[in-house]
């Protein structure tokens, strides 16, 4: 039955339950809360099987997961580009090089940490944000 | 129609106590589900060090032991198992010794150094040098991350002990009262390995032209010309060849060695480029002994990756077979069964340095320790360990050696003597062949049997 059927010969089924919340407010906001602490205690609680891995198959997928485990997810994007500009060095000035790789030796520093307690030991990852970096000098040839 | 519904203000108005409610119970939930806080570990500090500089480590505040390694990148699975060894070694430390040292906690604190890429293993030091209350670092993890770290780690009077570097030239160029030591075995021993075995030592195999190739790194350099001095002078015609890190088509190299009739090929590097080279000299027809260094020794990178068609392959340095309960504490900190092959030495690194702490410290009245950077260096010196390595203490150079007072030169012109490459187990260098998907030792504990 669609909603104008019912509209016209009384009240649908999601005005009935609207109607019906507007008059048990309090009951529908307590419900909700009670929903979303269930919810909270319940993630706390019970165990998740979560190992299934939604990897692709083939040589492709091992290639995902390799590229996953070597460079791990950390990076975010692998790719980013970044286009440099100085507003009185010209590209063929060696300050300008010189400021590049000062740059991309400053981005391959970068460093995330994460703290953990392993084994019974406190231990600090401090991984590497920047995998590689590859500088290209566009000179306008 | 508005159903009857009241006013939109009037609604608020007799919901907003609820809401304001239900709002600040599911922030306190929703705190209360983040969990245990980090450790609050130590941070990064602005002090000057260097060898006349005494670490103070304040009342209260933890030793931090560091270590270099590849955490990330093609080296980071072998980089983060070396790692966890460095942490189940102080689990290891602490359950026979005390919980802290003279009341101080005992913290590991990892940088990536990439392994390979030295200006990453420089960050690395940089980093670790600047970590309030470091007593040491175990790494960095390759040689040429070594070579170009030292300087930094040595202006600071900082004692690194690298479990898996090898470069000859590291120790043996280093001057006396250097800091830098090593649980490793050096190239050019594991270069005689591969010679003796060449030459027929070990009954691992018998070559007549080999084929050596490095991967134009420290590293693979070092331990290709190690090889090939070795193999000649047991009469074997070699031929070396460099490749460039990162190549994947190996296409003429495989055509050339097929051509040539070689019965040996050895590559000094690192994987993928060992398993891609391996595949492609097997697709190409090439049928003779396939070896590599401990670079490549690896049950994930090269194994696994080649399948059934790497059965067989020989290795010159591989894992040391690990307790049960140190494998199974490994395996619970990575999800892994470990497999590379300097755990073991990486372990036995973060012992000799925790051992050489406990012995120097001095505690204040205060509650602060006071460590002094060149008695530390000369207390790892003469530390003396029975590791998961075997017996092991250093000599003048920072090279490891079996016992106090044994001349590692001495040592190893008698193994080229007698003919004896199974003497090299009591330097925790092994070689191993692929047997049934799993990297089975030849010589040493748990050796298996050669297969032809």
């Amino acid at each position: 039955m669609s909603e104008q059927q019912a509209g016209a010969g009384g009240t649908s089924f999601t005005a009935t339950i609207a109607l019906w919340a507007s008059r048990h407010r309090r009951l529908v906001v307590l419900g909700w809360l009670v929903a979303v602490i269930a919810a909270l205690v319940s993630c706390s609680v019970l165990t998740v099987d979560d190992s299934v891995e939604g990897n692709a198959p083939g040589e492709s997928g091992r290639a995902f997961t390799l590229v996953e485990e070597r460079f791990g997810t950390e990076e975010g994007r692998p790719d980013e580009i970044i286009v440099f500009s100085h507003p009185t060095l010209t590209v063929d000035d060696a300050a300008y090089e010189a400021l590049v790789t000062g740059l991309l030796r400053d981005f391959r520093a970068l460093r995330v940490e994460d703290t953990r307690s392993a084994a019974g030991s406190d231990v600090l990852d401090s991984k590497r944000l920047v995998a590689s970096t590859i500088s290209h000098y566009d000179i306008g040839l | 129609m508005n159903y009857g519904l009241p006013a939109k203000t009037r609604l608020f108005r007799r919901l907003s106590p609820l809401l304001a409610l239900a709002c600040l119970l599911v922030a306190v939930l929703a705190l209360a589900g983040c969990g245990a806080a980090a450790p609050d570990v130590a941070g990064l500090t602005d002090t000057e060090r260097s060898p006349d500089t005494p670490l103070v480590i304040a009342p209260g505040e933890p030793i931090v032991v560091g270590v270099s390694s590849a955490l990330t990148g093609p080296n980071g699975v072998r980089g983060s198992e070396y790692r966890d060894g460095v942490i189940v070694a102080v689990e290891r430390w602490k359950a026979a010794n005390s919980e802290t040292i003279a009341g101080h906690e005992i913290q590991v604190v990892a940088e990536d150094d990439g392994c390979t890429e030295a200006d990453n293993a420089v960050v690395a030091a940089e980093r670790l040098i600047q970590r309030s209350g470091l007593v040491g670092v175990i790494g960095p993890q390759c040689s040429s991350g070594v070579a170009a770290a030292m300087p930094s780690y040595a202006a600071a009077g900082v004692v690194t002990i690298s479990g898996s570097a090898t470069t000859t030239r590291l120790t043996t160029g280093q001057e006396e009262g250097g800091y830098f030591f090593r649980t490793a075995y050096r190239n050019d021993l594991e270069g005689t390995l591969i010679g003796l075995a060449g030459g027929g030592g070990g009954g691992l195999f018998l070559a007549q032209t080999a084929y050596l190739i490095d991967d134009g790194d420290t590293y693979g350099v070092d331990l290709s010309s190690n090889a090939a001095l070795a193999l000649r002078a047991n009469g074997v015609d070699v031929t070396t060849v460099s490749v460039v890190p990162g190549s994947v088509d190996y296409g003429d190299l495989v055509s050339e060695i097929v051509g040539s009739g070689a019965d040996f090929v050895g590559f000094a590097g690192f994987n993928p480029e060992a398993a891609l080279l391996y595949r492609q000299l097997r697709a190409g027809g090439y049928a003779g002994v396939f070896g590599a260094g401990d670079g490549a020794a690896s049950e994930s990178d090269f194994v696994a990756p080649v399948g059934e068609a790497a059965e067989g392959a020989l290795f010159a340095g591989c894992r040391i077979p690990l307790p049960a309960d140190v494998a199974s504490e490994l395996e619970s900190l990575s999800g892994r069964a470990p497999s590379a092959s300097f755990t073991a030495h990486f372990a036995d690194a973060t012992t000799a340095l925790l051992d050489a702490v406990q012995a120097v410290a001095e505690e204040g009245a205060d509650g602060s320790l006071t460590i002094d950077p060149a008695e530390l260096r000369e207390a790892v010196r003469s530390v003396e360990i029975d590791g998961l390595t075997g017996a092991l203490t250093f000599n003048a150079q920072g090279d490891r050696i079996p016992a106090p007072g044994v001349d590692l030169d001495d040592f190893h012109n008698a193994i080229i003597e007698n003919f004896d490459p199974e003497a090299f187990v009591s330097l925790g260098l092994v070689p191993c062949q692929v047997q049934d998907g799993k990297l089975v030792n030849l010589f040493g504990p748990e050796a298996g049997t050669l297969r032809q």
